[in-house]
């Protein structure tokens, strides 16, 4: 990889639980085991992945808004995850988030204005002045009116208020946005209206963004190079072209196959992997290949052997023993 | 498109409760039993303690006292004019104690939580299981007792309810995103704290104080029932405490005092629902 | 075709703040044995609204059913008594809901639960039904059937508690099974074993399924027939092969183009995303015209003030568009 703005080496995000009872052995939650990726300036690097695969939580680890167990994020050659205190806050408005749910993310008691401000005033940029005309900027960019400065986050729909929310991100020009499912709490029509924001913004400003989804077709409209994560560790990781073109990873296959699609009418069954049962929990997660429970391909090298994250074309990565030199795929390849 | 207007939550609330009858008619009363006891003293002068007539005589017989004396001869409606305003005071100020106290104890529970929230949890338990009225005279009879000893024993024992309220919101509303949000732009502990959880923690605790000014007034009129009230402040509870023994020859000395303590403490309550509501609207039927 | 459901003209009001507004207008269907139609549209458009409606679940007392019918094999529910509906739900129509994880009450065993329903309309006893809880469990594939009746929904994931509605639903072996976004809450995997266990389902037992979703590839790979709806009124209706390929309202074409659909395979590239601008409008807003005119890309003056027909494309498929008209008179 040429240039490298944000880089994640072998991040590990643990949750201690709570002992079941007094002097039980205490269990961690293994959220975030293991992962390493390189994202560069002016890209958009996509993690997908199903609920409980630590997707969210790495958003929230390279934001340092949860405490980090093991391993770094580095921005720009910065080690985020060595800051605290003072250090960290001011860092702050280097790395940006648009949040999941726009009816929870905006402060209710506060105008949108002042919501778009808050990032500048806490940061001490600009004075109050060039916070005012930066907002009604943020506001004109992001589609909308400045009059609508005044108002409280209850009057406008979902989709206005998500503009707010990426109008928040944007006010401290971040090197990086985190987006954590920015779309998938908004109603269908509005989606595209986002998006597209999202894809406008990022060609006029050069901006990065690490974009969590569980949508594949949101990630193959948005992302330049995708990771698939599965139980904690990244299972899959390639440019768009090739993992929609040529998904290796019998896990993202059939995550890939079970997207309905318009062009499989009424029985679409027949095209699937079928998975059964929910993923593991992250608690105990399985020996060796953490996929190995429901993979219909296991082997008994699978049940005991954690497979390797290892490139087997120039940027394609992949944690499977089943996949041979050059990406020979243990399933049916043919995807519709 | 309709014309929009920025109108916050609190003015969203205050055009609710404003279509709320039984709240503005508890205003209203409230606005009465305030100008009765603000003006009353200033328009009626008689000293309440000053003996004006025969001892326990009826209302509308004398026109001095027309509502009656009390068992030494004091004028009933004086007290009533005079007494409202220490009972009034003790009420606000002791539910003041109490927010004041709970709001603390309860948010830095909520927001910390781990081993700050148990300790304080702790303390409130310790606190709750106290029985209020007997910990409330122990307090007072080993200060002497005053209106500032009663405002402060009926405030200690009564926040635990305000802290477990604050706690509760607390956990509810720092789980949603803006609070994240706030953090990630570095927002310090401090102003999260009072700056983006409180003012959304505001309303139940609002409606919970109110609610608390009508039981610390009853509360003080259970303890100058039981004598235990300045004996130089004259206030509608001890005008019953004083005269209960006699309730069967004046029974106006204990009747007209205790009706301007259910007015009063009814009103609170009216408009501690219409607050309720008016910060709940999702809960409102048509 | 027998129509087992059929709704004429539904219209149901709301009392709300702003005045009484029309939340359904005028919505017609009929579903018949072993049939799945999905209704598709966005959130407020009344999909839900006319799940509730059939289930005889409209809220009250700020909701009421003002026109029209519905009828169910025949007998018209708007006009049946309150006991009568509740013959009716749970046993002959079953419903399921988007929520797996507050649709079921904590405090019951699953057992209990399922049980419940064929007690109450079965007649069942206690050990008749909780043969019946097991029976269920196992038609909706949950493993260990026996030993998981007697377990509590915290002990289920998303996608068993899930299966655990189905098997509710489907205690009574109902004839029509409404499903409300029962995936929306769900994985994609599992969304994808429920598409699996409704299919099988209704091939197996002949249920007819009303698919409430705002997805288009669910409708693709799940339904018959389609209706969109907008606003509370119907504005396509068609075969599933007509409503996918062939639309007729701009409203349909916009559903179709808004969301990313996968591209996979050789040659896969970056899907194309085109918006429908704007919001859906109050409905106390709603002018005379068209509720989609002020989102239309093509809409014309006639739109604004006129509300359009239902012009019929084809055997089977109908839209309420003028630029139909147009197109009809031109040609």
């Amino acid at each position: 990889m040429s240039e490298t703005l944000l880089s994640v080496g072998d991040l590990r995000v643990h949750f201690p639980l709570r002992r079941a009872m007094p002097f039980a052995p205490r269990r961690t939650v293994r959220a975030v085991d293991g992962v390493s990726f390189d994202v560069a300036p002016g890209t958009t690097f996509g993690i997908v992945g199903e609920s409980g695969s630590g997707k969210t939580t790495i958003a929230l680890a390279v934001m340092r808004l949860t405490d980090i167990t093991g391993g770094r994020v580095a921005l720009g050659g910065d080690e985020l995850s060595a800051l605290h205190g003072e250090r960290l806050r001011a860092a702050r408005k280097r790395v940006q988030m648009i949040f999941q749910d726009p009816y929870s993310s905006l402060n209710p008691r506060m105008r949108a204005g002042a919501i778009v401000e808050e990032p500048m005033q806490l940061m001490g940029l600009e004075d109050d002045a060039g916070r005012k005309a930066r907002a009604r900027e943020l506001f004109t960019q992001v589609g909308l009116r400045e009059d609508q400065l005044q108002l409280f986050p209850h009057q406008f729909s979902g989709g206005q208020r998500q503009r707010i929310g990426i109008a928040r991100a944007l006010a401290t020009k971040p090197e990086l946005v985190v987006c954590d499912e920015p779309v998938s709490a908004l109603d269908v029509a509005i989606q595209a209206q986002i998006l597209n924001l999202l894809t406008e913004l990022q060609r006029q400003y050069g901006l990065t963004y690490l974009f969590i989804s569980h949508d594949l077709g949101v990630v193959q409209y948005l992302c330049d190079e995708i990771a698939v994560m599965y139980l904690g560790r990244i299972v899959e990781q390639a440019t768009r072209e090739a993992l929609f073109e040529n998904p290796l990873h019998p896990y993202t296959w059939a995550l890939l196959s079970a997207v309905p699609r318009l062009g499989r009418r009424r029985r679409g069954a027949a095209s699937r992997i079928r998975l059964e049962g929910d993923p593991p929990s992250p608690i105990n997660p399985p020996a060796g290949c953490r996929f190995s429970t429901r993979c219909p391909f296991a082997e008994a090298r699978c049940r005991s052997e954690e497979p390797p994250l290892r490139e087997v074309h120039a940027g394609h990565r992949i944690a499977c023993h089943l996949v041979g030199e050059g990406g020979a795929v243990p399933h049916r390849p043919g995807l519709d | 498109m309709a014309e929009e207007r920025a109108r916050g939550p609190w003015g969203e609330a205050w055009s609710v409760f404003g279509r709320n009858y039984a709240a503005l008619v508890g205003l209203g009363l409230l606005a009465l039993v305030a100008a009765m006891v603000l003006v009353g003293p200033l328009v009626y002068g008689v000293d309440p303690f000053e003996i004006v007539g025969a001892p326990k005589m009826g209302p509308g017989i004398e026109p001095d006292a027309p509502f009656g004396t009390d068992y030494l001869g004091r004028d009933v409606l004086a007290g009533l004019l005079k007494g409202g305003r220490p009972t009034l005071i003790v009420g606000i100020c002791a539910a003041l104690i109490t927010t004041i106290i709970g709001i603390t104890i309860g948010s830095l529970g909520g927001f910390y939580g781990g081993a700050v929230d148990g300790a304080l949890g702790r303390v409130t338990e310790f606190f709750q299981v106290l029985p209020a009225l007997l910990f409330a005279m122990v307090l007072i009879t080993l200060f002497t007792p005053s209106l500032l000893t009663v405002t402060l024993a009926i405030g200690v024992v009564a926040w635990t309810g305000m802290a477990r309220l604050t706690r509760a919101e607390f956990l509810r509303i720092k789980q949603l995103e803006f609070v994240r949000a706030a953090r990630s732009i570095g927002a310090s502990n401090a102003r999260i704290i009072w700056r983006v959880i409180l003012p959304n923690a505001l309303p139940p605790i609002i409606v919970s104080a109110t609610l608390a000014t009508g039981t610390a007034i009853l509360f003080e009129a259970g303890l100058s029932f039981l004598g235990l009230s300045d004996p130089n402040v004259m206030s509608w509870g001890m005008m019953i405490g004083s005269n209960r023994n006699y309730l069967r020859e004046a029974w106006w000395a204990v009747t007209f005092p205790g009706v301007c303590i259910f007015i009063t403490v009814l009103a609170i309550s009216l408009v501690g629902d219409g607050l309720n509501d008016a910060f709940n609207p999702k809960l409102r039927t048509r | 075709m027998d129509s087992l459901l059929e709704l004429e003209h539904l219209e149901v009001e709301f009392d709300t703040w702003d005045g009484r507004v029309r939340v359904l207008d005028g919505v017609s269907f009929s579903l018949a044995a072993g049939e799945t139609l999905g209704i598709v549209g966005e959130s407020g458009c009344g999909k839900s609204m006319t799940a509730l409606a059939i289930m005889g679940l409209v809220p009250t007392p700020a909701g009421h059913i003002t026109g029209g019918s519905i009828r169910f094999a025949g007998e018209d529910l708007v006009r049946a008594p309150q006991a009568r509906l509740r013959q009716l739900r749970g046993n002959r129509i079953a419903m399921i809901f988007q929520e797996p994880m507050t649709s079921l009450n904590p405090v019951f065993t699953v057992g209990e639960q399922i049980a419940e329903a064929a007690r109450e309309h079965l007649g069942l006893s206690g050990t008749e039904s909780r043969h019946r809880s097991v029976e269920m469990l196992r038609a909706v594939h949950i493993p260990e059937a026996e030993k998981r009746v007697d377990e509590y929904p915290h002990q289920f994931s998303g996608g068993m508690r899930q299966r655990v509605m189905i098997a509710m639903a489907l205690a009574c072996e109902p004839q029509v099974l409404i499903a409300d976004e029962p995936t929306t809450a769900l994985d994609v995997t599992v969304q994808a074993q429920i598409f699996d266990l409704l299919q099988e389902l209704r091939e197996t037992k002949g249920t007819a399924i009303v698919l409430i979703t705002h997805d288009m590839g669910a409708i693709a790979e799940m339904t018959d027939r389609v209706i969109v709806m907008y606003a509370g009124r119907r504005v396509e209706e068609g075969a599933v092969e007509d409503i996918l390929d062939r639309p007729a309202h701009p409203y349909t074409r916009g559903l179709l183009a808004c969301r990313p659909q996968l591209q996979l395979g050789k040659g896969a590239v970056r899907p194309a995303l085109r918006e429908i601008p704007g919001v859906v409008p109050p409905l106390h807003l709603l002018g005379r015209g068209c509720a989609f005119a002020e989102r239309c890309p093509d809409a014309m003056p006639r739109c604004r003030d006129e509300r359009p027909v239902e012009t019929v494309v084809r055997a089977g498929h109908a839209a309420a568009c003028w630029l139909l008209d147009e197109r009809r008179e031109a040609a």
